[in-house]
């Protein structure tokens, strides 16, 4: 055989991918074989794992993504999702006069004895709408009313311009104040969702947090063992539906509070998987008025 | 399509946002690596990779399930990384004309210093190392690579050898084998020399 008979570095790198037109020569020639090791190495080298960014990076990514679909950004809604968004403001004036109506009737028949707060009566009514939903790029995605038998709301609160102060949905007794970034937030949120430490603990740890005297002891009588964060039992927070629906659907939920983040009104969801499942605590950061995801985040318990 | 990806895919478009979330937690990895691989630095992957997943996720309803969804994926990938790079302008993108010319001069068959294999692929035409990262890291098919990069199977094979050799002379200790003259054959990307 003589030199000029070696295959090309084409045919030995097609002899890696599977063509074996170059491989009666390959087999008894020295030379090609060390050449094809070398293109082999080259192409072991690129297939070679690489250092993959860490979980929080990874689930802030993927609800940055997934948001685009569940809460595209109001400027840029196509006429289809402004035409849902008019016939969701129908819906809710009706509801919200269906409410008042059911109201009076209740009160009227009931009397004071059987008071709850009006939220709570909104949030109630809420329970028996149809799911609203959002479109983006021919996809449409269910973002309220199905999870954990919850309802999904973003609760009717006015913002209070100019004031500074957080409009705080009515149903949630925590109000971390603002929240500039991903570390500030895991100051506030992690010693509170920790696997081990009594409730009060948890509560103080919420800086910011005026926890109202009656959530801390629901909390307690509601653990379930000593090192996993009990259930949140609050009233239901808005946008826990769409948090779910960014990936724990099925697990605990152990948190809830109000916050700005960055500016937004927004609601702090902290989950947990349930036991006897482990992994860390996932925090997901939601639009207090749309549910869209602003951050989410993960925390090793 | 593995049958996972089917179902994700399916529940996906039909609107469950809980498998959307699970199929790109799936993928994440892989185009993670493939924007790592293509761009060269981790900032520049993490921007396309968070380009490539919301064009994943805006495109799914497109997906026409006649490649795999990884292959698919794998392809918006590196699209989203074609542009990141055509925005940073860190790795110009050479017109028709530049690339047709990067394809026939000889790549460097020997490198002064050993390089590692990410600054390694930086020195290739982003042509060769498309190809390569989409065969070595994705393992997609010379058909799959030529549809994702709109090129014919015979281009992406000249690529993916000329890709290899000029990695495996920036990264491999020198051959010891004795001397070899390969025949010197005609690739599509070439024109036939009189």
């Amino acid at each position: 055989m003589t030199p000029t008979d070696h295959p090309s570095d084409e045919d030995l790198s097609a002899l890696l991918d599977g063509e074996d037109g170059a491989s009666a020569h390959v087999d008894a020639c020295a030379a090609c074989r060390t050449r094809v090791g070398q293109l082999r190495g080259a192409a072991v080298a690129v297939g070679a794992p690489v250092t993959t960014p860490d979980r929080a990076t990874r689930d802030a990514a993927i609800a940055r993504a997934v948001a685009e679909v569940i809460a595209p950004p109001r400027q840029s809604r196509s006429r289809q999702g402004w035409m849902l968004g008019v016939r969701g403001s129908l819906l809710a004036g009706g509801a919200a006069f269906t409410a008042v109506a059911a109201a009076i009737v209740f009160f009227v028949f009931a009397g004071s004895h059987t008071h709850q707060p009006s939220n709570q009566a909104l949030l109630k009514q809420k329970a028996s709408e149809p799911a609203a939903t959002s479109t983006s790029g021919g996809l449409a995605y269910t973002v309220g009313g199905q999870a954990n038998g919850r309802t999904e709301s973003a609760p009717a609160m006015a913002a209070i311009p100019g004031s500074g102060a957080l409009p705080t949905p009515p149903s949630l007794a925590t109000d971390l104040g603002d929240v500039p970034d991903g570390a500030a937030l895991r100051a506030r949120v992690g010693p509170s969702v920790r696997r081990s430490g009594t409730s009060e603990q948890r509560t103080a740890a919420a800086s910011g947090g005026t926890p109202t005297p009656a959530a801390a002891p629901q909390r307690d009588a509601n653990a379930s063992s000593g090192d996993v964060p009990p259930p949140y039992s609050g009233p239901p927070p808005p946008c826990e539906a769409a948090a779910r629906s960014l990936g724990p659907a099925k697990d605990r939920l152990v948190y809830a509070a109000a916050a700005r983040w960055q500016g937004t009104p927004a609601v702090v969801l902290a989950f947990v998987p349930e036991p006897p499942a482990a992994g860390p605590v996932r925090v997901y950061v939601m639009d207090q008025g749309s549910c869209r995801a602003l951050f989410s985040d993960s925390y090793d318990q | 399509m593995s049958s996972g990806d089917d179902v994700l895919v399916a529940r996906a478009v039909a609107g469950d946002a809980t498998a959307l979330n699970d199929l790109l937690r799936l993928h994440y990895d892989r185009v993670h690596a493939i924007c790592l691989r293509m761009t060269g630095n981790e900032a520049d992957a993490l921007d396309a990779c968070q380009e490539a997943l919301i064009a994943i996720v805006r495109g799914l309803a497109r997906f026409d399930q006649r490649s795999a969804f990884a292959t698919w994926a794998y392809r918006v990938a590196t699209n989203a990384c074609l542009d990141e790079l055509r925005r940073r302008r860190r790795r110009p993108i050479a017109s028709v004309d530049e690339a047709t010319a990067i394809e026939h001069r000889d790549l460097p068959e020997s490198a002064p210093e050993r390089l590692d294999v990410q600054a390694a692929l930086a020195r290739l035409p982003i042509e060769f190392r498309a190809a390569v990262v989409l065969r070595d890291l994705a393992g997609m098919s010379y058909d799959e690579i030529a549809a994702a990069l709109d090129v014919p199977p015979g281009t992406v094979r000249s690529r993916i050898a000329r890709g290899r050799a000029a990695l495996a002379a920036a990264l491999g200790p020198p051959g010891d084998g004795e001397p070899r003259t390969p025949r010197r054959r005609p690739t599509r990307d070439e024109p036939v020399k009189p």
